[in-house]
C-alpha cells in the first residue's frame, strides 16, 4: 500500500514542470519589419505593378493583351471602364480601378492612378482609407514616383521613387531590376483583430521609416517581390510609450539582417509571422 | 380516486399517441422525378447551355466576345487554345474544354463537338452531396458529344468513363433559323432517354468507391417542350421513369408537366399535381 | 456457540468504533489539472499559449517589453479537510484547498529579470463523503464538495512594465468518484475524481475520538 502511494505522490509532483523557450532575441524586431514588408509588397504588388502590366496590355494587339491578362491577372479581367480608365474584374464589381489620364505611363510625366477598392485586407495592415490610392508620376529617366493618398487617414503615407534599370520587358516590374529608394510612414491599428470586425478610432501605431540604401529588386519571372539589397531603419512609436528603433539590412536573397535593441540577428524570411491566421 | 386514475389512464394515452399525415401518396414517385431533374440538369445547365454559349462568343467580334463573357460568365474566361479547342478558365483551372474538330460553327449541319466536362468535384475524396448523380469515379467528369444532324436538330450524348456511370442520349429541337445564344431563351424541344446512377446512400465519396448504387432509367414518352421563357423550365413532356437497385423491387412513376403550375406525377395508379 | 458470540462481539465493537471516532482530519495532495485551468496558466506552460493573451502579432505589442517565462512550475494541489461522521455512511466538513503556479519572466534581449507571473488559487467548500463500502481496514467512498474559490497574483504586464495583481473569483468544486481509505485511526488515502484539489490524489489522515465517554 506504502508503495503505491508513493508511486501516486511522484506522479504528483512530475506533472508541474514546463519551459518557454527565449527563442530567437530580435523576434519583436522582426515582426515589426514583417509587417512593413508585407505593406510593401501589397502596394507594389496590388497597385504598382498592375499599373505597369495594364499599361503593356494596352499597347498590345488582342492576341497578346489574352496573353498578359491570363499571366499576370488570372483571376481577373481587363476592362475598359472608359475614355481613360480601366478596371480589373471578377464578377460585377472592380478589384481595381487604374485611370491613366490618357497618357502611357512611359511618357515622361504622364500620372497613373490606381485604386485598390479592397487594400483593407490584412489583418494588421497600414490603416489607409477603404480604397486604397495609389499615384504613380513618370519623372523621366526611367523614375517613377510612387505616392500613397489616403485621404480619410493621412498617417499612411509613402514618398519613393521606383528606379527601373532598364525597362526591358516592358511588362512587369518584377522581372526587372528596380531600386525603392525614400521613406514613408505607415499608421497601423492597435489591436487589428478588433478593428477588422469592429473598426475603431484609437490612435494608431506608427512605422516612421528611411530607405538608408535602396531596397533592390532582382529581376525573376515577374510575379513577386524579391529583395537582394537595401537598407531600412524605423521608428515604431505610439504615445504614451518610449519608441523602438530597428533596422533591417538585406545580406543577400532571404539574409536579413535584423537589429533590435542593439542586438543583430540573421532571419531568412521576413513578412510570413504577421498573417494572422 | 377511480376517476382520478381513468383520466390519468386517458392523459398519459393521449400523450403517447402521434399522428403522422399520410399526405401525398406519390411523394416517392415525386422524389423520384427531383432526382431526375437534378441529374438533368447537371447535363443541361452545366454543358448544354455553356456549350452553346461558347458557340456564340467564337462566332462574335472582339466587342461581342466580351459582352457574352462579362454577361454570361461574371467569375470565369473563355480563351481559345490553338485552331480548335475552347475552354472555359476559372483563373487557371479549366471548367470545360470543348474541341470543335475544325468546325467552329455549331450551326452548321454535320458539326460535331467533344466536350469533356471537368466539374468540382476533382479532389480526391471530394464528398457528393445527396442525389448527385455519378458520370464518372474519380472526379466525376462528364464527356459528351454534341453533334449537328441538320434542320437546328443536335444529338447530345454523354457516356460514362466507366461501366457504373450516367448517360444520356438525347435530341434537341430548335426552331428554324439561327441558332439562340442562351438555349433558356428559346423555344425548343427535348426527346429521347438515359439512365442515371446514384449512389444508394448519400454522402459517397469519391475516393471510397461507391459501393451500392441506385439506377434511373428513363424516356420521354412525350418530348419535352421549353419555351422562351428563361424562368420555367419545362412547360410540357412526359418523362417514364424506373428506379432500381439490387435486391429491391423497381419502382415506376410518370411525371408530366402541367405548363407553369406544376407536375404531375403517377405512382400505382394514383395521380396528383405537385405545383412549383 | 462460542464462535458466534465472538463475532458478534467484534461486530458491535466495529459498529461502536465509528461512532467513537466521528472526526477526521485529512491532508493531500493531487495533480493540479482542473486548478490549473482555473488559473489559466496550465495550457500555456503546455505549450497550447495562454488562454486570454493577445497574439503578439498585435501592432500595439511593438512598444511593450519583449518578454518570455523561462521555466514555470504548477504547485500540486494542496489540501486539508475536516470531516464528521454524522452516519455509518456518511461524513460532511469542509476543506480548504490550495494550488498555484510560477514563473519569473525575463526580458528577450537582456535575459533580466523583470517580473513575475504567479497565482495561487485558494478553495473553501464544504464537503460530503459517502461511504460504500466497509471492511475491516478498507472503506471505498465517493464525494462531492462545492464551495469558492479565488485565483490571486502578480502577473507582468508587457505595456505596463510591471508587475499587477490580479484577483478572480470562481466556483470551486471537487467530485470524487471512487476513494479509499487504508486504516483504522491513521489511514491513508487515494482518489480519482476531477476538480480542484486534483484528478488523482492521495495523503493521510487521522481520526479521533469525541470527548464524550461511553
Amino acid at each position: 500500500m506504502k508503495k503505491y502511494i508513493f508511486v501516486i505522490l511522484t506522479i504528483i509532483l512530475i506533472s508541474g514542470c514546463t519551459r518557454e523557450e527565449r527563442g530567437q532575441l530580435t523576434q519583436r524586431g522582426h515582426e515589426i519589419c514583417s509587417a512593413w514588408n508585407t505593406a510593401v509588397d501589397a502596394i507594389l504588388t496590388d497597385d504598382v505593378n498592375p499599373a505597369f502590366v495594364l499599361n503593356a496590355w494596352i499597347i498590345s494587339d488582342e492576341a497578346e493583351r489574352y496573353i498578359i491578362e491570363d499571366r499576370y491577372f488570372p483571376q481577373y479581367k481587363i476592362r475598359q471602364v472608359d475614355a481613360t480608365t480601366y478596371g480589373l474584374y471578377k464578377g460585377a464589381e472592380p478589384y481595381s480601378t487604374i485611370n491613366t489620364h490618357g497618357t502611357h505611363i512611359t511618357d515622361e510625366g504622364a500620372v497613373w492612378t490606381v485604386t485598390n477598392h479592397f487594400g483593407y485586407s490584412y489583418a494588421i495592415f497600414p490603416i489607409v482609407e477603404e480604397d486604397r490610392t495609389v499615384s504613380i508620376t513618370n519623372l523621366g529617366n526611367d523614375q517613377w514616383a510612387i505616392a500613397l493618398d489616403s485621404a480619410g487617414f493621412p498617417q499612411s503615407v509613402t514618398h519613393w521613387t521606383l528606379s527601373l534599370e532598364r525597362f526591358t520587358n516592358h511588362c512587369s516590374i518584377f522581372a526587372e531590376n528596380f531600386t525603392l529608394s525614400g521613406d514613408g510612414a505607415f499608421a497601423f491599428p492597435v489591436d487589428s483583430y478588433w478593428e477588422m470586425q469592429y473598426g475603431s478610432t484609437d490612435e494608431p501605431v506608427m512605422q516612421h521609416y528611411t530607405l538608408e540604401r535602396p531596397m533592390q529588386n532582382d529581376a525573376n519571372d515577374g510575379n513577386k517581390l524579391k529583395w537582394e539589397d537595401g537598407k531600412l531603419s524605423l521608428t515604431v512609436s505610439h504615445s504614451g510609450y518610449e519608441s523602438v528603433d530597428v533596422v533591417m539590412e538585406v545580406l543577400a536573397y532571404f539574409h536579413y539582417g535584423i537589429t533590435y535593441r542593439g542586438v543583430t540577428e540573421v532571419w531568412d524570411r521576413i513578412g510570413d509571422t504577421v498573417y494572422y491566421e | 380516486m377511480k376517476k382520478i386514475l381513468l383520466l390519468s389512464i386517458i392523459i398519459i394515452t393521449c400523450i403517447s399517441c402521434k399522428y403522422e399525415e399520410r399526405g401525398n401518396l406519390t411523394k416517392k414517385g415525386k422524389a423520384i422525378f427531383d432526382t431526375w431533374q437534378s441529374g438533368s440538369e447537371l447535363v443541361m445547365d452545366n454543358v448544354v447551355r455553356s456549350v452553346f454559349l461558347v458557340n456564340a462568343w467564337i462566332n462574335s467580334d472582339s466587342a461581342g466576345r466580351i459582352a457574352i463573357e462579362d454577361l454570361y460568365f461574371p467569375e470565369m474566361k473563355v480563351r481559345q487554345y490553338g485552331t480548335d479547342m475552347f475552354r472555359i478558365m476559372d483563373g487557371a483551372r479549366p471548367i470545360i474544354t470543348i474541341t470543335t474538330n475544325g468546325q467552329n460553327s455549331l450551326g452548321e449541319a454535320g458539326t460535331c463537338w467533344e466536350i469533356v466536362d471537368q466539374v468540382e468535384y476533382t479532389s480526391v475524396g471530394a464528398w457528393m452531396p445527396e442525389a448527385y448523380p455519378i458520370f464518372a469515379f474519380k472526379n466525376n467528369s462528364k464527356l459528351l458529344t454534341i453533334t449537328n444532324t441538320g434542320n437546328n436538330h443536335f444529338s447530345i450524348v454523354c457516356d460514362s468513363v466507366s461501366y457504373l456511370g450516367s448517360s444520356t442520349n438525347w435530341e434537341l429541337a430548335f426552331p428554324a433559323g439561327e441558332i439562340p445564344t442562351d438555349i433558356f431563351t428559346s423555344a425548343f424541344e427535348m426527346s429521347g432517354d438515359g439512365r442515371f446512377d446514384f449512389p444508394a446512400s448519400g454522402n459517397a465519396s469519391f475516393n471510397d468507391g461507391i459501393k451500392e448504387v441506385v439506377r434511373l432509367r428513363y424516356h420521354f414518352a412525350q418530348p419535352l417542350a421549353h419555351y422562351e421563357n428563361p424562368e420555367s423550365a419545362w412547360e410540357s413532356g412526359k418523362i417514364e421513369l424506373t428506379a432500381s437497385m439490387n435486391g429491391k423491387e423497381d419502382i415506376t412513376t410518370t411525371a408530366e408537366f402541367a405548363g407553369r403550375e406544376g407536375i404531375d406525377i403517377t405512382l400505382n395508379g394514383t395521380t396528383e399535381r405537385w405545383y412549383w | 456457540m462460542l464462535n458466534m458470540m465472538f463475532l458478534c462481539g467484534q461486530a458491535q465493537t466495529e459498529t461502536a468504533d465509528w461512532q467513537q471516532q466521528r472526526h477526521d482530519l485529512q491532508v493531500g495532495i493531487g495533480t493540479p489539472f482542473v486548478a490549473g485551468l482555473y488559473v489559466g496558466n496550465y495550457l500555456h506552460y503546455a505549450g497550447y499559449g495562454p488562454l486570454w493573451w493577445i497574439p503578439s502579432n498585435q501592432a500595439g505589442y511593438w512598444l511593450g517589453r519583449d518578454v518570455y517565462r523561462g521555466t514555470s512550475f504548477i504547485s500540486p494541489a494542496l489540501s486539508v479537510s475536516y470531516r464528521y461522521q454524522v452516519a455509518r455512511w456518511c461524513k460532511v466538513g469542509v476543506t480548504l484547498s490550495y494550488a498555484g503556479t510560477y514563473a519569473a519572466v525575463f526580458d528577450r534581449v537582456t535575459n533580466e529579470k523583470v517580473g513575475r507571473v504567479d497565482d495561487h488559487l485558494i478553495s473553501i467548500m464544504p464537503t460530503v463523503q459517502f461511504l460504500w463500502l466497509h471492511r475491516k481496514y478498507v472503506e471505498l467512498y465517493s464525494g462531492v464538495s462545492i464551495g469558492y474559490s479565488f485565483s490571486t497574483g502578480p502577473y507582468y504586464d508587457e505595456m505596463l512594465q510591471k508587475n499587477i495583481v490580479y484577483t478572480e473569483h470562481y466556483c470551486g468544486f471537487q467530485v470524487t468518484g471512487i476513494g479509499v481509505k487504508a486504516g483504522k485511526k491513521w489511514y491513508g488515502f487515494a482518489e480519482l475524481g476531477i476538480g480542484v484539489q486534483g484528478c488523482l490524489s492521495a495523503g493521510f489522515g487521522y481520526r479521533f475520538n469525541n470527548n464524550s465517554n461511553n
